[in-house]
């Protein structure tokens, strides 16, 4: 540790441009010192509450003359640059030679908009923004309890981010509260500018496709995670915070499933799990069938087939390779694009690109109807990282029909499950409540049961206390 | 290699329902393979009924050790109830009993892959994919390899509703099923009794996983509605095939459960064998990781048991596995003469580890209890 001084901060703030140094002296002849960078405090707060009461104030310190300021007292040089960068104004008081912080952040951050990424027709609008403290506080208006817990960890050598750990104590699993603050102690990187690179280095299985945090920039969804007993970990700078445990089937849950009619909701969602075994085998099953198993078809559709097949020069693999890359470079060229650019980019992309490609007898117009289906089912999936993962997943696919047909589906299908039976979040089983076996959380699992159905908290993820209705509180 | 633990336990998970589904495919995995060929009197059908209660009996007695303190204590309570010794020559006798199944299994279904689905590929190949997959689902260990039955049930469960149209054609009628008691004095099929104990056989290797089970007093009722179950489905598949094919036809099908799918018929797809087939894998590939893992723990048994586990080992058993399958395949399974002989093999040898493997675990229970008191 180094002891505080003008000259070892006046040697550490060189070259700084924005970083300034004040002096100041009261009508009593006291000599104040104030030290900040200009970039990250709020300046107008200090003229206005720091600066011109100090310097007007008759008293002889610090915290006499600003009683309504948290003032902290600093000690060595290390604590003194931690807090500057982090928004506070260094105050030194010649007489007493005290060295004193006042946190004055510059609260600049855009207001609390619509969620992008997850909207919704009905229900709250609200969403995270990239200020920790707004985030904080709109779950905390959600969920106004006590035992609602923050813990503060400080990550990246470099960005030094702050990471809130968020929890309901007593009714959380406290093994999962233990585990995640092991995780979050060990990390060791220099730079973390997003969630999801704090997530890179908690979860469990980072060679594996599929997320084992679910991504959320929705307050109340954070807030239902947090009321049946997950974790919820928020990254300064990022509106997308990170809960824990989840398994498969909660990457496809949407926060509409419960604002919708139960009946409305259970036709949903399997249209989702329908949507997403599209996505990655209909492609692939088009390959099996029109290289292995063409006495699979019925005469009427194998007509169709064969007619619009025969003057392709590629065979089924090829053809479908080709189209499927195609596509998605059409979708990443639309995500890379200005809003008005890619719309058009979508209409030229998939109609004029695709039209011509059948008449210049690159692809099949069977091909290209089945590439839509497909490429559209995958937007069904609320998750977006499910999304992404979808599409290695069906190149996997492709390859496996192109050389075993149908059962080379079914070997990629059971090798898939055999890996996500093996993942597990937050040292819990990913595919749970199927396996691990828990047959009361299937009232919201492959439907959405009524919410008075749902009058215990799941049992997958053990939590302390079990019952969400109050009469049958233990 | 990176020692890893295939053999850990973690939760304590009530387990009643993984016994069931364990048990349940466990003695459907025959479904496919030999049922219900040897069933081709209506009569006969009483022969699964019958048979079922037989093994209601097994299951009884395997309950008795499930209740029993040694399961939970794993490998140390069976070196309790037989001794280091004991414990080795029963690991010596289970593996001929592992492989004989392991290499019927996966050679009769390559066989039915290879003759309906790709007549064109090498059956050695139909071998050498699923043990291949089965070794990758075995290397997450038996703890996830035990929940892993759900899914296989799910995977599972929509092809016997596949067989109800059998039963809603116009041409059938109530006395295709007619006679249900023998007229005349036939011939006792002790070959089909024995069969259909065989295809109920199974359930005895859920002693060497009992630990993972969570064993306990409850087990009874999960194992009877298993095997009510399994019953039930075997019925229900050998009345179709009798209402579809009729008793004088069905004895010429070798593969009667099969060549059924290749009569529906979908607005969108023929030949729904193909599909129904390929979705048996699931239960073929887990029961050879399960398999895989009992022979691993096995030869460790008989090595060094106090070893950690590790990748190499489980990929050195699954090389077993295939060499001892593609052995088989290629020189002993001409049709015929050898593939009945492997199937008759394959019938005693299930038919008295069924029967004896529970009777030598109570036993040795009964003897123990006998010398501690």
């Amino acid at each position: 540790m180094t002891a505080i001084s003008l000259e070892a901060l006046e040697q550490s703030l060189a070259l700084m441009e924005d970083a300034e140094i004040i002096n100041r002296q009261t009508p009593d002849g006291l000599h104040f010192t104030f030290i900040y960078i200009g970039t990250i405090i709020d300046q107008e707060r200090l003229n206005e509450s720091i600066m011109e009461p100090l310097v007007r104030s008759f008293q002889s310190s610090v915290e006499k003359s600003l009683i309504t300021a948290k003032i902290t007292r600093l000690f060595n040089l290390e604590q003194a640059l931690q807090d500057l960068l982090k928004g506070s104004v260094l105050v030194h008081d010649s007489s007493s030679g005290r060295w004193n912080a006042i946190l004055l952040p510059n609260s600049l951050s855009r207001s609390i908009e619509t969620s992008e990424t997850e909207t919704i027709m009905f229900g709250p609008k609200d969403s995270f923004s990239e200020q920790l403290e707004q985030n904080i506080l709109l779950i905390r208006r959600r969920l106004p309890l006590t035992a609602l817990k923050t813990e503060r960890y400080t990550v990246g050598s470099l960005t030094q981010t702050t990471v809130v750990l968020m929890y309901i104590d007593g009714l959380i699993n406290p093994e999962f509260v233990d585990y995640a603050k092991n995780k979050l102690s060990s990390i060791d990187f220099d730079m973390f500018l997003d969630s999801s690179h704090v997530a890179a280095f908690i979860e469990d299985h980072y060679h594996s496709i599929f997320p084992q945090y679910l991504q959320t920039d929705r307050p109340d969804s954070c807030a239902h995670s947090l009321g049946i007993g997950k974790l919820v970990i928020f990254v300064n700078n990022t509106p997308f915070a990170l809960v824990a445990p989840i398994t498969l089937f909660h990457l496809f849950q949407s926060p509409e499933d419960y604002i919708n009619r139960w009946l409305v909701a259970s036709f949903l969602r399997p249209l989702r799990y329908l949507s997403f075994l599209l996505s990655i085998t209909l492609i692939p099953f088009y390959v099996a069938l029109t290289t292995h198993h063409y006495q699979m078809l019925p005469l009427q559709i194998l007509y169709v087939i064969i007619e619009s097949r025969s003057k392709l020069p590629l065979s089924p693999f090829w053809e479908a390779f080709i189209i499927l890359i195609t596509l998605e470079i059409i979708k990443e060229a639309s995500l890379r694009m200005p809003t008005k650019t890619s719309q058009n980019l979508g209409v030229i992309g998939g109609i004029v690109i695709g039209q011509a490609a059948v008449e210049a007898g690159f692809a099949s117009k069977v091909l290209i109807v089945l590439a839509g289906i497909s490429a559209i089912s995958t937007f069904l999936v609320p998750n977006y990282l499910v999304t992404k993962s979808s599409l290695l997943l069906q190149f996997m696919f492709l390859i496996f029909a192109s050389y075993l047909g149908i059962p080379g589906i079914l070997l990629g299908l059971v090798g898939m499950l055999a890996h996500l039976n093996g993942l597990t979040s937050l040292n819990q089983p990913y595919l749970a409540p199927v396996s691990p076996f828990y047959w009361r959380d299937w009232v919201d699992l492959f439907v959405r049961g009524p919410l008075h159905a749902m009058s215990i908290r799941p049992d997958a993820l053990r939590p302390l206390n079990k019952y969400r209705v109050s009469r049958r509180r233990k | 290699m990176r020692a890893i633990s295939l053999f850990r336990k973690t939760s304590q998970q009530e387990s009643g329902f993984y016994a069931l589904f364990l048990t349940n495919r466990l003695q459907m995995l025959h479904y496919m393979i030999v049922m219900p060929t040897v069933l081709v009197q209506p009569y006969m059908l009483w022969v699964i009924v019958v048979v079922g209660i037989l093994s209601q009996f097994c299951l009884y007695i395997l309950s008795k050790w499930f209740a029993s303190p040694y399961p939970a204590q794993g490998c140390q309570g069976f070196e309790k109830l037989f001794g280091k010794t004991g414990i080795k020559i029963l690991a010596l006798v289970s593996l001929p009993f592992l492989m004989l199944k392991i290499s019927f299994i996966s050679v009769s279904y390559a066989d039915i892959m290879q003759h309906f689905v790709f007549p064109s590929m090498d059956r050695e190949w139909h071998i050498v994919f699923p043990i291949i997959l089965s070794c990758y689902l075995a290397l997450f260990g038996m703890e996830n390899m035990v929940r892993f039955v759900t899914i296989v049930i799910i995977g599972m469960i929509w092809i016997l509703f596949l067989y109800i149209p059998f039963f809603l054609l116009p041409s059938n009628s109530i006395h295709d099923l007619y006679p249900l008691v023998p007229i005349g004095p036939e011939p006792f099929a002790w070959k089909s009794l024995l069969l259909v104990f065989s295809s109920l056989s199974g359930p005895e290797y859920l002693i060497a996983i009992s630990y993972w089970l969570s064993p306990q007093r409850k087990m009874l009722k999960y194992l009877t509605i298993a095997n009510a179950i399994s019953v039930g489905e075997y019925l229900f598949i050998s009345i179709a095939s009798l209402l579809f094919y009729g008793s004088n036809y069905l004895p010429t099908i070798k593969y009667p459960s099969v060549e059924m799918g290749r009569y529906l018929q979908s607005p969108i797809f023929e030949r729904v064998d193909i599909i129904l087939i390929s979705a048996y894998m699931f239960s073929i590939i887990y029961l050879l990781a399960l398999f895989a893992l009992m022979v691993y723990g096995a030869s460790r048994l008989l090595g060094k048991a106090k070893k950690g586990t590790s990748r190499l080992g489980l990929i050195v058993s699954g090389c077993a596995m295939v060499t001892c399958t593609l052995s088989i395949s290629k020189w002993f399974w001409e049709p015929g003469i050898e593939q009945t002989f492997w199937l008759e093999l394959q019938m005693w040898a299930g038919s008295s580890s069924y029967l004896l493997l529970p009777l030598l675990v109570w036993f040795a229970m009964k003897r123990k209890a006998r010398t501690t008191s």
